[in-house]
Parts: structure tokens; C-alpha cells; sequence
């Protein structure tokens, strides 16, 4: 190989990437090796720098596209900073479904019972529609055990977004916000929103609400 | 001025800046739905050529969260929510991925198991927030590489870098570079020699590979 094959392959990359779809870098590199492989590497990376946005439609984007879209969104225009970012990559990372974090939280939590009432409430702090300050240390202690980070990372998150405005009301967001697969398989705590009680249920579902909103001190 | 909503179509022929100031500005009006559309318009546009970069550099499992954290650092800044001026998303991009890709390498060798998300002003970079990652050190070298293109255009003149930009990272014909920029073609061919040469010997003045 020789610069010159190098650029032939840069130029190669970059008339297909002009196309429909997006020319695949690593089909090029594999083509060359050592300082050759670098240097096409680097070359693809100073074009795509300077690539222009492509002019397509949303519609368009790729599921992974979308659901990082989402997570911007929900990060970007919600209450509860970068946590619609960073908890549900954390909760990836550790292999976890909802359902199970959600189990192994309540159980943290002492409030074993109310898993549906606690799933409905990290659904919204991974939706960004919840006030990260109401959410007690102790929430946070117990998710930073089970996602592999500190509590003290998790509340800093919250923040990472100097607020604009006044939050938009969560009915509002809700109506903006294209539903994420795995949350929207959350079954709301019958019917009921977090902070109303039903029944013989109030003094327990009262506990888990205090932990989500009742401050960072808050205890169930 | 009251705030223009637009159509879909019409938000997909502005330019980023633009695209950027109608995202704020939906947002300060209160019309969440215009400023969800404009961010899902700047995504769209943006995501493949972001996520190709870090993916040449990041472990494969990690690459949609760096890029998520890249595009949500570069929408900050460049919309202005972290109190700067609002514009320049194209300069914001290019500057936080090769940056989240160097946080994901350095943070991985101090804390191999955790992902970090820096806060504002926390960050190992100078734009407020942001920040995510891990991984494993096995790239870390080649990080440094990719500045090389930029270091060797800087030392070049104005116009003979935006020659090597148009003729040897846009592939554009020398005949039309030199047209464009009142150059000679045999000029356009010389100068992209001559920056390859500089290259190779600014790769080969870095690590091995």
C-alpha cells in the first residue's frame, strides 16, 4: 500500500458517502494496515468533521438514531437534567431490565410491595419528569449500588442543565415525547398517579412517594 | 418578535445555526413540539457522522452512548443553555467528540468499571457539562492520531488549507479547487503532495500504531 492507495480509498469513501446511505468506515480500513490504516483513519475522520448534516427527515433516522434522540430530548427539554441520558445507559451496562432494577429497588428501599408505584417513579426520573431535588440520598445510594456508579454522580447528573424556563408540565411533555419501548411497557400503579393514594395502600404508597419527593433527606 | 413555527420540510433546509436558534426559540416560547422537531431534524441529520467518528475509536458496545452524550453536549453549547451565544453546532460537534472520545480512553484507565458523567465545569474539557464514559485502553494512542490532520493543516497557510480541505478531504477535482480558488491545478496537486508528505512524517512522529 502507498499513499496513493490511501487516498484512493478516502476518495472512494467519500463518493460513496455522498450516496443514500452512509459509507461504512471500517469496510475501508480493513483494506490497509499500521501507519497506512492510521492515516486513512485520519483522513475519514477530518472528512467527516467537516461533512455537512444530512438533509433527511427524522422519519428516517435508524432505531439507535431515535432512541438517542429521545434521550437528548427528554434530557434537553425535561426537569431532571441528564438522567434520561445516563440511567438507562448505566442500567444497560449493568445488564439490568427495568423490571428487575426496579424489583432489587424496592427491595433496597424497604418498601417490598410497592414495586409498581416505585417502577412508575423511575420512569419518570428516566423521562426526565420528575424534580431530581425531591428524590431522597437514599434513592439515589440504593440505584448507584445497583448501577455501578455514586450517588454523588447520579445527583450531579440532575444538574448538568442550567434550567431555561419554567418545567412544561409533564401532560405536555408526554404528548411531545416519543414513547421509548422498554418504558412504555410500564403498567401505571392502577391507574394512579404517584402522589395519590388508594386504599388500603396510602400509608405505604405515602412512604414511596416521600422517597421520590419528599426532599433528599426524606426516609420511607 | 412572536414566535414562527415551521414545517418539518422547511426545518430540514435550514442550516444548523439557524436550526439551533428555532430550537431555542421554540423552547422559550413554550412550543414543545417545535423545538422536539427541531432537535430530532439536527439528530437526524447529524447522528451518522458523529457515531462513525467515535465508532472508528470506541469499544462497539459504547459507541451510541458517546455519541448520545457528543450530540447532547454539542446541542448545550451550541444552543446556548449554558449561557454562551448560541451558533457554531458544527465547531461544538467536532470539537466534543474527538474530546468524549479522549475522556472515554483516559477514564477508562482511572476508573475501568465506572461511567462517569461529568457536571458542569467538571468535565476534563473546557465546554460546560457533559462527559461520559469508560473503556478499555487499547485505543489509546491512536486517540492522539486524530489531530494529526488538523495540526498539519495549521501549519499550513489559509488557502492552501482549504485547498487540501476541498481537493483531499472532499475528494473535489483539482481542475474545479483551483477554480474555486484562483489556484493553478498543477498548484492544487502540489499542495495536497505536499501535505500527505507532511502527514505521513506527522504520523510516523507519533506513536505506532
Amino acid at each position: 500500500m502507498s499513499t496513493s492507495d490511501v487516498q484512493r480509498l478516502l476518495a472512494e469513501f467519500v463518493a460513496e458517502d455522498r450516496g443514500e446511505v452512509p459509507a461504512e468506515p471500517r469496510r475501508y480500513l480493513e483494506q490497509v494496515e499500521g501507519r497506512d490504516r492510521e492515516e486513512l483513519a485520519a483522513l475519514i475522520d477530518a472528512y467527516l468533521q467537516r461533512a455537512p448534516r444530512r438533509r433527511v427527515a427524522p422519519a428516517a433516522m435508524s432505531r439507535e438514531a431515535r432512541d438517542a434522540s429521545d434521550r437528548v430530548e427528554r434530557s434537553l427539554f425535561g426537569d431532571a437534567g441528564a438522567w434520561p441520558l445516563l440511567l438507562p445507559r448505566l442500567r444497560e451496562r449493568a445488564h439490568l431490565p427495568r423490571r428487575v432494577l426496579v424489583d432489587q429497588l424496592a427491595e433496597r428501599l424497604g418498601v417490598d410491595g410497592q414495586q409498581r408505584r416505585v417502577a412508575d417513579w423511575y420512569h419518570r426520573m428516566e423521562t426526565g419528569l420528575i424534580d431530581p431535588d425531591g428524590v431522597a440520598d437514599r434513592v439515589l445510594e440504593a440505584l448507584a449500588a445497583l448501577l455501578g456508579t455514586s450517588a454523588r454522580r447520579l445527583r450531579e447528573a440532575s444538574r448538568a442543565i442550567a434550567p431555561l424556563r419554567a418545567p412544561l408540565d409533564a401532560a405536555a411533555y408526554a404528548r411531545t415525547a416519543a414513547p421509548d419501548a422498554e418504558l412504555a411497557q410500564t403498567a401505571r400503579p392502577g391507574g394512579a398517579e404517584p402522589g395519590e393514594g388508594t386504599g388500603a395502600d396510602d400509608a405505604a404508597a405515602a412512604r414511596v412517594d416521600a422517597l421520590f419527593t419528599g426532599g433528599r433527606d426524606a426516609q420511607p | 418578535m412572536p414566535f414562527t413555527p415551521r414545517s418539518e420540510h422547511e426545518l430540514i433546509a435550514l442550516d444548523d445555526d439557524a436550526l439551533v436558534a428555532h430550537l431555542r426559540d421554540a423552547q422559550a416560547a413554550g412550543d414543545r413540539g417545535q423545538a422536539a422537531l427541531a432537535l430530532q431534524v439536527l439528530i437526524a441529520g447529524h447522528w451518522d457522522n458523529v457515531k462513525r467518528r467515535v465508532a472508528m475509536r470506541v469499544a462497539r458496545e459504547d459507541v451510541d452512548a458517546v455519541a448520545s452524550d457528543v450530540i447532547f453536549s454539542a446541542v448545550r453549547n451550541a444552543g446556548g443553555f449554558e449561557g454562551g451565544s448560541v451558533g457554531e453546532l458544527q465547531s461544538w460537534l467536532r470539537t466534543i467528540t474527538a474530546r468524549r472520545i479522549a475522556d472515554y480512553h483516559r477514564r477508562a484507565a482511572a476508573e475501568p468499571a465506572l461511567v462517569a458523567l461529568a457536571t458542569a465545569g467538571g468535565g476534563d474539557g473546557d465546554e460546560p457539562g457533559g462527559g461520559v464514559e469508560l473503556a478499555d485502553r487499547s485505543q489509546e494512542g491512536a486517540v492522539e492520531v486524530r489531530d494529526v490532520v488538523d495540526r498539519v493543516l495549521a501549519g499550513m497557510s489559509e488557502l492552501h488549507a482549504r485547498a487540501v480541505e476541498l481537493h483531499v478531504l472532499a475528494a473535489l477535482p483539482a481542475a474545479e479547487v483551483a477554480a474555486r480558488l484562483g489556484l493553478g491545478a498543477d498548484n492544487v496537486a502540489q499542495i495536497a503532495s505536499r501535505f500527505r508528505r507532511r502527514l505521513r512524517t506527522a504520523l510516523e512522529g507519533s506513536e505506532a500504531p
